[in-house]
């Protein structure tokens, strides 16, 4: 796992081309990294949290469920303007291929993992827990209610994160 | 325990289903003692709204009795008797501490649903669909409250019930919409939707010092509460053209602003209601709009227009040559209840705002299914029914 710090205002050229990078790959499978030096890797997912980097990252230490995500991504961090807290930008280091389609059907991929535990980690770290959902009461079940099973299932992992 | 439930568009059922319990540190289970129905619950039984599962609880209006509390939980205790915001808002994330709770970046454990469809995720609701959280809701015994401390809140002595279950929604959701609204000393409002967020939103026009108001609806019953008990006048638009209607009532002018309580639902009149019927059904759109578009018709030059109706997706013909070249302003939005609820509280204690009289159908919630028939058909004068599930 790489961990950068960036600053992403104007003044940084090199970090500038970076946010552009972020802003045009929209979409899992479309996405091809530039601007480092032709590594592959996917597109960044990035979330805002309300607490200062020194807060969050004390001594630049990843803490859970961060440090789970392991070895195959790339950590970015920002302090978010207006004093909004700390920009966390994740993205995975290899090209998603074949593999990750498969895997992302499976609910396994890599930008499902990372949307999750992004979403987790502000959750815990603002709140002090993730919402539990399983467990509720409800009533009976009917076929067509899969489909939204199958939607719930997959809620935390997809998106536009 | 018992519990009202969605079972398919159109169809709910009584169902035994098991207790709910705590899920996290900070929930509080509620014995419900009245939870009421609301307009939002047509557009999800009716199947405008995305997410819903056979199964499903509904219910997003209530007060009970909170009788057990996660280890986290610091403000409630057992046997304390609170109202509960439909909105569920974690407190501490920047929308909630902006106080725009309907946009709590935290309390939506679907977020994929609203972040496809809108571009971000919105706030969970208890009752809701699975695209606000898939939330168990309130027409039960029982029911799990997340983030207890910030959406529960206690209720004064001297409201019964069938007064204070209002505090969840239909009066901070009235109060909302003036108050986005920009009411001020002197205003004439315009409110379309005589339902009870309508009836709240023309008393808390008042409150905010509006000098004349109108409710618009084609229920004489409503419109009859909407003069007695909010001292507004009156427009029936299945007999009166309103928006000569309104421009008699404004001097020429157009209300200043303009509260759209009627949603995705709309009906109307001419063709433009057949036209909407019939993309509506065809799902070519999803949302009919003729209050909003009259709304925006009448609205004065440089006015506000407030749209408490719920959307949900897309609609044809938004008159926005109308909005831009007036130079409207449009606010919107799911309430932020919690901004309000403590305030609100206050004046309903004080018989500032009168909310018993929005309970026409209390029953047991064995009946639900015939009190949910009797609210959307408007038998009977039908304003609210109230379930009782304790009765
Ligand atoms: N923004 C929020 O947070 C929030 C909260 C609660 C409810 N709502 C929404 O507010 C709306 C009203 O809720 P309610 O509980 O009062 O519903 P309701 O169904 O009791 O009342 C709606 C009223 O609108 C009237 N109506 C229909 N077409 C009309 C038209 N063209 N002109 C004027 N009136 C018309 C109906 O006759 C009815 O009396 C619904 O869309 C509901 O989903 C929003
Ligand atoms: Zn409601
Ligand atoms: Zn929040």
């Amino acid at each position: 796992m790489r961990i950068r710090t960036a600053a992403w205002g104007a003044a940084a050229a090199g970090a500038v081309a970076g946010t552009a990078a972020v802003l045009c790959n929209r979409g899992d499978h479309r996405a091809r990294g530039t601007g480092d030096g032709g590594a592959e890797h996917g597109r960044w997912h990035v979330i805002t949290v309300g607490m200062p980097r020194s807060e969050l990252l004390p001594g630049g230490v990843l803490p859970p469920p961060l440090d789970r995500l392991g070895d195959g991504v790339e950590i970015r961090t920002a302090d978010a303007p207006g004093g909004r807290g700390t920009e966390i930008a994740v993205r995975g280091l290899a090209l998603p291929g074949a593999g990750q389609s498969l895997r992302r059907i499976l609910g396994t991929s890599t930008d499902q993992r990372i949307r999750r535990t992004l979403r987790q980690f502000k959750q815990l770290t603002e709140t002090g827990e993730v919402l539990h959902m399983a467990g509720q009461p409800e009533g009976h079940h009917k076929p067509g209610g899969l489909l939204v099973a199958v939607g719930d299932r997959r809620a935390t992992k997809e998106g536009l994160l | 325990m018992k519990a009202l439930c969605w079972t398919g568009v159109g169809e709910l059922a009584v169902e035994t289903v098991p207790d709910p319990a705590l899920l996290n540190d900070q929930d509080a289970i509620v014995r419900v003692t009245a939870s009421s129905v609301c307009g939002s619950d047509l557009h999800l039984i009716n199947g405008y709204v995305p997410a819903m599962r056979a199964g499903d609880i509904i219910g997003h209006e209530f007060v009970g009795e909170i009788v057990e509390v996660g280890a986290a939980v610091r403000r409630h205790r057992p046997g304390d008797r609170v109202v509960v915001c439909s909105i569920v808002g974690c407190g501490r994330c920047w929308q909630c501490r902006g106080d725009n709770w309907s946009l709590c970046e935290n309390s939506n454990p679907n977020p994929a649903y609203t972040e496809t469809l809108y571009g971000h995720p919105t706030a969970g609701i208890l009752g809701y669909s699975h695209a606000m959280g898939g939330f168990a809701g309130s027409h039960a015994e029982y029911v799990r409250v997340p983030f207890a401390d910030h959406g529960a809140f206690p209720v004064p002595n001297r409201l019964s019930d069938e007064e204070a279950v209002f505090a969840s929604d239909a009066v901070p959701t009235g109060w909302m919409g003036a108050d986005q609204g920009g009411v001020k000393e002197g205003d004439v409002v315009a409110v379309w939707g005589a339902g009870g967020v309508g009836q709240m939103a023309a008393r808390a026009s008042y409150l905010l010092g509006a000098e004349r108001v109108a409710v618009i609806d084609q229920v004489p019953e409503r419109l009859k509460l909407a003069a007695s008990h909010c001292g507004a006048a009156t427009i029936d638009y299945s007999q009166t053209d309103v928006d000569a209607a309104l421009r008699e009532f404004t001097g020429g002018r157009g209300p200043d602003v303009c509260i759209e309580a009627v949603g995705m639902e709309a009906h109307g009149t001419g063709p433009q209601y057949a036209y909407d019927r019939a993309k509506q059904a065809l799902r070519m759109q999803t949302d009919r709009s003729v209050a909003l578009r009259e709304a925006i018709h009448a609205c004065r030059k440089g006015g506000t227009v407030s749209i408490l109706g719920v959307f949900g997706g897309v609609l044809d013909k938004f008159p926005l040559g109308a909005a831009m070249n007036k130079g409207l302003t449009l606010r919107m939005g799911q309430q932020h209840g919690q901004r309000y609820i403590p305030m609100l509280l206050e004046r309903m204690a004080a018989n500032e705002i009168e909310t018993g009289y929005l309970a026409t159908h209390p029953m047991p919630l064995t009946e639900g299914p015939r009190g949910y028939q009797m609210f959307e058909e408007k038998t009977d004068g039908c304003l609210r029914a109230v379930f009782l599930p304790q009765r």
